[in-house]
Order: C-alpha cells, then structure tokens, then sequence
C-alpha cells in the first residue's frame, strides 16, 4: 500500500487534519479502504486554514455524540505514549502520514530536544522535520479526545502508565499496545483493574514494535522500515476484527491473530535473544559485545538451547489450541535466513546465513532489552502460560533462572507471572474464555 | 595395623603417573595398572615415569607395569584408585574379581559416594574397608607419555572412610602414604569440598558462544569469569553450602576455602564473592579456556558435581534451582543427559534414604534393618 508521505511530499499541517470530518463522510461505504478515505480527508485538510480546530466545537464531536461503529471508522488523532525509539518513530512516521499526534513522554527532559526543533527530525521510511502537534507530559492532555491510545513503551512501563490512565479512560478509546510482546495486554488490563478502573477495556497488540527502528541523535529517529507479517490482536479478543479494521490503515503490515495468546506465543525475540546473551554473558563483560551477536553468538550449541526453547513453546501453544509457527520456519518466512538452512533446520545455521543480522554487534552490556523485556516481558509469561496448560518447559526455566543470576533480577518474582498477566488459577479453557471476553 | 608397604595403582594417566612418582619416591613399592598398552607401553619400555616440576626432576623406577589387574592387585597392601571420577564404575567393576578383604581400596580423588564401594560388591568383589579423598593430590599433566610434569601437590585432601566408624585407624594407616590428609566424619565430607563443581560449569556455560566461536581463545579465569559469571557461581556455592549443611556438613564457602588451598589471595577471600576470589588466583591466571565444550569442565564437573549437589540436595530437602538450570542448560548444550548419566541418589547408594538413614550407612557401614 502506497504511503502518503511518498506522493504528497510536502508538509501537511496536521492540527488542520484534526477535528476534520473528513474521514466520517465515510459513512457506510465500508469498500472504501481508510487509507483512501484519510487521503480525501488529507485533501480536505489542504482546504482549510490552519485554524486550531481542536478548539471549535463544531469541529470536535466527542465520542458521546457519535455511535460507537461510527467512531471506529477511522483513526485521526493518536495520543502516543512514550517517546523512546518506537515513540519518536511512531510520531514522525504518523505525523508524516497526517496523522494528529500528541506525543507523551514522562520526563520533560525528554521533549526538551524535540521542543527545542519543534518536533522530530526523522530519516529512513520518514524523510525531514515532522512537527508534533502536541508534546506533553501530561497524560490527561495527551488523551483527551484522541481515537487512539497508542502505548509504546518498554513493558516494564505499562504498569505506570494503567495507573495514570485508570481515571480517564471509559472504554471508548481503544488502547494499542505497540508492541505487547508476551501478555502485554493480559498485564495491562490486570494493571488498570489493580488501579480501580472497572469499565471495559479495549486493547490491542501486536507482538513486537511495527517499526525497525533507532534513535540516532536525542531529537533524530531513523525508521529503517516497517515491521512487517506482524500479528496482531485484541483484548476481547471479539474486539479482534473491529480494532484490525481500526489499526490496519496506520499499520498495513499487521495480521490478525486468533487472540493475544496466539501473538503471545509468536514472541520469538523471547525465545531467541535470552539465550544469545546469557550464554555470551562472559563475552559480553569481557569485551563490551565486541562480537558478531548472530554470527559468531549464534553458535551450535545456543542453537541447540534455542531449538529446545522453541519445542517448548510450540508445546504450550498446542496444549491451549494455539497456532505455532516452528522458529526456523518464520525466520525463513521474514527474510531473515536461506532456505537451505530452513530446511537443515539447523537454527545455529539459520543464523549464520542470516544476510540481514551479518553484521549486527552483540549488546555491549547485559543490561539490556534482550534480558529485561526478552526475559521478564516474554519467557516469564510463556513459562506462566506452560504452567496454567500443564505444559514443562524446563529450559526456558533455566534460562529465567541464569538470565536472573546474571543480571541480579529475580525475573520469577518481577517478570510476567500467572498473577501479574491476571491469569492466576484459571484452567486452560477459562484462560481462552477470558481472553475471547476480557473477563 | 596393617602398614602399607605395596601400592597397586590403577590408572595410568596424569593423577596415576603423578602418584607412582610422588610414591616412589617416598619409599614405596609401586605397581601400575593402565587400561591401555597405549598409555602403559611408553612407560614400560622405561620401566618406570620419569617427573619434572615441583618434586624435581627425576626417573621413578616402577616394580610393575601392566594392563592385568589382578597381577597388579595381587598382595597389596593398598589398592589406589586415580582415575577420572566418570571412570569409576567401570574400575570397580575391573579390580572387583582381585581384591582382597584385607586390601584397602582408596579414590583419590573419590568423592561418589557409595559408587566404588557398590560397584565392587555388586560384581562380586570382597571389599573391606573403603577410603577416599576430596581431590585429586596433585596439580599435573604428562609432558610426554612416559613423563609427568607435577606443578604442585595439594597441601589439604579431605579424607573419608567407609564406614566413617574407622576413619580414624585407617587415617593412620593411610597417612604415611599421604600425610596432608584431613580425615572427616564420613564420605559425605569429600563429595562437597569438590569446588570444580560449582565454578566449571558457568564459566563454560555463560561463554559457550565465545568458546565454540574462538576455540577458547581467551584466558578460562581472568577474561572468562566475569561479575555476572560470578555472580552464577556465588548462588552455586550457596548452594552447596546449604544443601552439606542439611545433610549434617559444615563447609567452608568458596573464597575462604580457595584461600587456604593457596588458590587466591586474601583479597580474593576478603571481597567475599567469586569474582573476586577468581581476579586474585595467580596460580590460574594464564590458564585458557576449554578449546571445544566437550570438555570435563561439563563432562565431569556436570554429571558427578552438580548433580551430585542437586541429588542429596532432594535427600535433604533444600532447593537448588541455580544447580537444576546449570544441569538442564548444560545437558542440551552438551546435547547429553547429565543427570541420568551422573551420580543419582541410586549410583550413590542412598536411593530412597532420609538424612538420618544416610548418615547411619555412612557411619557404621550398614542400614538399620541391617
């Protein structure tokens, strides 16, 4: 699908966009792909002046005054919560594609650089300086009226961030959790409920973050790409069509899932990175990561480690009717390796023929996203969900324990558990019950 | 007392070679059995071992060389046991048709338990008495098949008896041969004092990557033993402490009992944590690492190390999730099964023992039915 950035070239003054009708002139013609319908409404924007329509009441119907189908028929404005690499990628990119975003970030001293230039400087699938239109960190401000709660933070922030939404929200916003990994929408319901929110929830994931993505500079982002065969799916899980619907116009790579298990279950960077560092923790200290992480971190023996992860995973998704992909095969399916080492099924090889990883440097530090959230954020949950579905997963309970002992994090009792995910002493069919209907 | 005059050696690889020398040396009559003509035919066409290192430098001439056992064990009064912990059963089951019920039986180093002692009487050997050590007496590697190089001997070898009841003639009758020894209550004190256990292990197995990726081209202690290495080891060693101290053992943790062995200094004791008893261990700092992870550092420190804690820790009822995960992650590594191969509660003769029925079998030799 062709990306409005590309053919429009030019800056589009997006607090124009917002409050626009534009994309409710849709009405029931649901032929009519929202991308297409944005780009009219991008058209319309051009017609008008830049009067801040966020302040004209004629402009700013609010969710109470429209019908609820009605309000899913396109997104406009996207309240961004984070402004890490996914945030700043996720606000230019969106942005540039004549988006509203309001961009959140905990700390002040984080905009600061992004207020100084008055917004992002991006490069890679976004080209120059995207202004936001709002940069705040003011959680109530940044929501206020948004039609999409996007969160794009490390999993180990969803907590702060369910208590700072519990008193806003009532449910007609959905909440994007980009990306949830493994229960990340498990544990932000769990969080929000914890926090005395009792309204309905509705949220979706997808497994990892939709961009390839890093900040280069404290105002530069540079999005290599878009992540691409990404599932996804939503908490209920009967939400699922409805918010792919909603979601898919900003992200077209997205795939539906069968449930938030099913994208729980297809977090390979979790059954993939923990072992690369661990069993490379020497190294790693030694030399600060000066090796070939794939390459030469990848060697027989991890990939035998990798392979007994990945057996174990594609247990535990049997055991709850999950569909798996081997890892081998969806490394193959993303580019990633050749076939002849699909086929081998040798995952060490699979790594060393990875043309893309070739000269990816180890983490210089096992202070990193590959053991906190790879860890915490995805073997924790898996090893949670094996436990519910009667499923051993000794290895992946290793790995939790050494990644722990590494790091000096008990991830057992900080990671994802049955009773952080809200999934404690529920049998496998109420656990698929509670993921259909969120309660 | 029977005074030990006539040593029959079994094993002839490093430890072996080293005891021949070291004994002949002292006095003894030696004689020395190897498995292989490989291994004893250059050491036959000499009629002896030749040694260099601490000892000097010198040619132990030995009264037999041979693959017979039997006429190897034949009127000794010592049956020395120097073979690989892994090799054990397989030695019981060779000397058990030759021994004598008078012959003392010693393993240095021992610490498997009941293993010898089974293995004999389940292949129809008449065993008297039962003895071994913690750890191998000698630091040494042959510098060529009829030659050994010994850089140091061990100034403590904890020294049990079975039954422990007789530990202490039999610690008199043995402590000619080996004067360092520190006799102990039973041989459940020399199965935990063996260190390699709880150190081989992660420092192989969080830098399996670097090994297999450089054939071990790093230095196994100072580059290899990182703080989060460290930090793995310590919660091992905490381990072990906990799981001997269930079973009625006192041990010394890991930095104190490196620094009376002489293996780091008192700073090394002193920081109290494995990284620093490891950057203080001048003996060990040019040591490389394993140049493939087919290696004893898992091999054997897996199987007979950890999953000898990781077992008596199930007799004793205490948790040893750090010994589980190194056993599981290292079995897949090294794609075998360590804990079926190692020493099970079975292999060790206390299947299906409470503590106390461990300790009464230790101590008297039997078990209360008997």
């Amino acid at each position: 699908m062709a990306l409005i950035p590309a053919e429009a070239g030019i800056h589009i003054p997006e607090s124009a966009v917002r409050g626009t009708i534009g994309p409710r002139f849709r009405g029931d013609d649901s032929s009519v792909r929202p991308v297409r319908v944005f780009r009219a409404a991008v058209a319309i924007a051009g017609l008008l002046t830049t009067t801040h329509a966020a302040h004209d009441p004629v402009f700013r119907p609010t969710f109470h005054h429209i019908a609820h189908a009605e309000r899913e028929m396109a997104v406009n404005t996207v309240a961004v919560l984070g402004a890490g690499h996914g945030g700043c990628a996720a606000a230019a990119d969106l942005g540039t594609r004549g988006y509203s975003v309001r961009l959140h970030a905990r700390n002040a001293e984080r905009l600061a650089p992004l207020r100084a230039q008055g917004g992002i400087e991006a490069r890679g699938v976004a080209q120059g300086l995207v202004p936001i239109d709002l940069m705040t960190t003011d959680v109530v401000e940044a929501v206020r009226d948004a039609d999409l709660i996007m969160l794009v933070v490390p999993s180990v922030a969803h907590g702060h961030y369910a208590r700072a939404l519990a008193p806003l929200i009532d449910g007609s916003q959905p909440i994007f959790i980009n990306p949830g990994h493994t229960g990340g929408g498990l544990h932000f319901l769990r969080e929000l409920r914890d926090a005395g929110y009792r309204g309905p929830v509705r949220s979706c994931e997808t497994v990892t973050l939709t961009y390839i993505t890093r900040m280069e500079g404290p105002a530069l982002v540079n999005i290599y790409s878009y992540t691409k065969r990404l599932r996804f799916a939503a908490l209920p899980g009967k939400d699922t069509a409805a918010l792919f619907a909603l979601i898919q116009p900003l992200y077209p790579e997205i795939q539906q899932a069968s449930s938030v298990l099913e994208t729980a279950l297809s977090n390979l960077n979790a059954i993939f990175h923990p072992q690369g560092m661990i069993m490379n923790a020497g190294w790693i200290q030694h030399t600060s990561g000066d090796f070939l992480f794939y390459r030469e971190g990848f060697t027989d023996a991890v990939g035998r480690v990798t392979a007994a992860v990945d057996a174990e995973r594609i247990a535990v998704a049997k055991a709850l009717g999950i569909p798996a992909t081997p890892f081998i095969e969806v490394f193959y399916q993303a580019g990633l390796t050749t076939k002849a080492a699909r086929d081998s099924g040798d995952i060490s090889r699979a790594c060393l023929e990875s043309e893309p990883n070739k000269t990816i440097k180890s983490p210089s530090s096992l202070n990193h996203r590959y053991v906190h959230e790879d860890v915490g954020y995805g073997l924790v949950p898996l090893a949670a969900l094996g436990r519910l579905a009667g499923v051993a997963t000794p290895t992946i309970d290793a790995l939790i324990q050494l990644a722990g002992l590494a790091v000096g994090i008990d991830y057992t009792r900080d990671g994802l558990t049955l009773e952080r995910l809200g999934l404690a002493g529920k049998s496998p069919s109420e656990l698929l019950h509670f993921v259909e209907h969120g309660a | 007392m029977r005074v030990i005059k006539t040593i029959a050696i079994i094993g002839a690889g490093n430890g072996g070679c080293a005891a021949a020398a070291h004994l002949t040396q002292r006095g003894f009559d030696i004689r020395l059995y190897g498995r292989s003509a490989g291994t004893t035919e250059p050491l036959r066409a000499i009629g002896g071992v030749a040694y260099e290192g601490v000892l000097g430098e010198g040619f132990a001439p030995l009264s037999l060389i041979t693959n017979d056992a039997a006429a190897a064990i034949a009127g000794a009064d010592l049956v020395l046991i120097m073979a690989p912990t892994h090799a054990h059963a397989d030695v019981a089951r060779t000397i058990a048709p030759h021994i004598a019920r008078e012959q003392l039986v010693m393993a240095a180093p021992g610490h498997t338990l009941l293993l010898i002692p089974n293995a004999i009487r389940a292949a129809g050997g008449r065993l008297g008495t039962y003895c071994d050590s913690s750890s191998l007496p000698f630091i040494c590697r042959k510098s060529a098949p009829d030659r050994i190089r010994i850089t140091r001997v061990a100034q403590i070898l904890y020294f049990a008896v079975f039954p422990g009841n007789a530990v202490g003639m039999v610690a008199e009758m043995v402590r000619p041969v080996f004067p360092q020894i520190h006799p102990t209550p039973s041989l459940l004190h020399t199965v935990f004092p063996y260190t390699n256990a709880i150190h081989h292990p992660p420092a192989l197995l969080l830098n399996v990557g670097r090994v297999e990726s450089t054939g071990g081209d790093y230095h196994h202690y100072y580059d290899g033993i990182t703080p989060a290495v460290g930090r793995l080891i310590d919660a091992l060693d905490a381990e072990r402490v906990a799981v001997a101290a269930a079973l009625g053992v006192t041990i010394e943790p890991l930095p104190q009992f490196f620094f009376r062995m002489g293996y780091t200094n008192a700073a090394g004791r002193d920081g109290g944590t494995a990284y620093d008893v490891f950057h203080n261990s001048e003996p060990n700092r040019w040591i490389k690492a394993p140049a493939s992870i087919d290696h004893r550092f898992l091999n054997e420190d897996v199987p007979y190390g950890l999953v000898a804690i990781a077992e008596l820790a199930r007799v004793g009822g205490v948790p040893t999730p750090c010994a589980d995960a190194v056993i599981d992650i290292a079995s897949i590594v090294a794609a075998r099964p360590y804990r079926n191969e190692g020493l099970t509660r079975e292999r060790m003769g206390i299947s299906g023992m409470t503590v106390g029925e461990v300790t009464e079998l230790l101590r008297s030799g039997r078990t209360r039915e008997q």
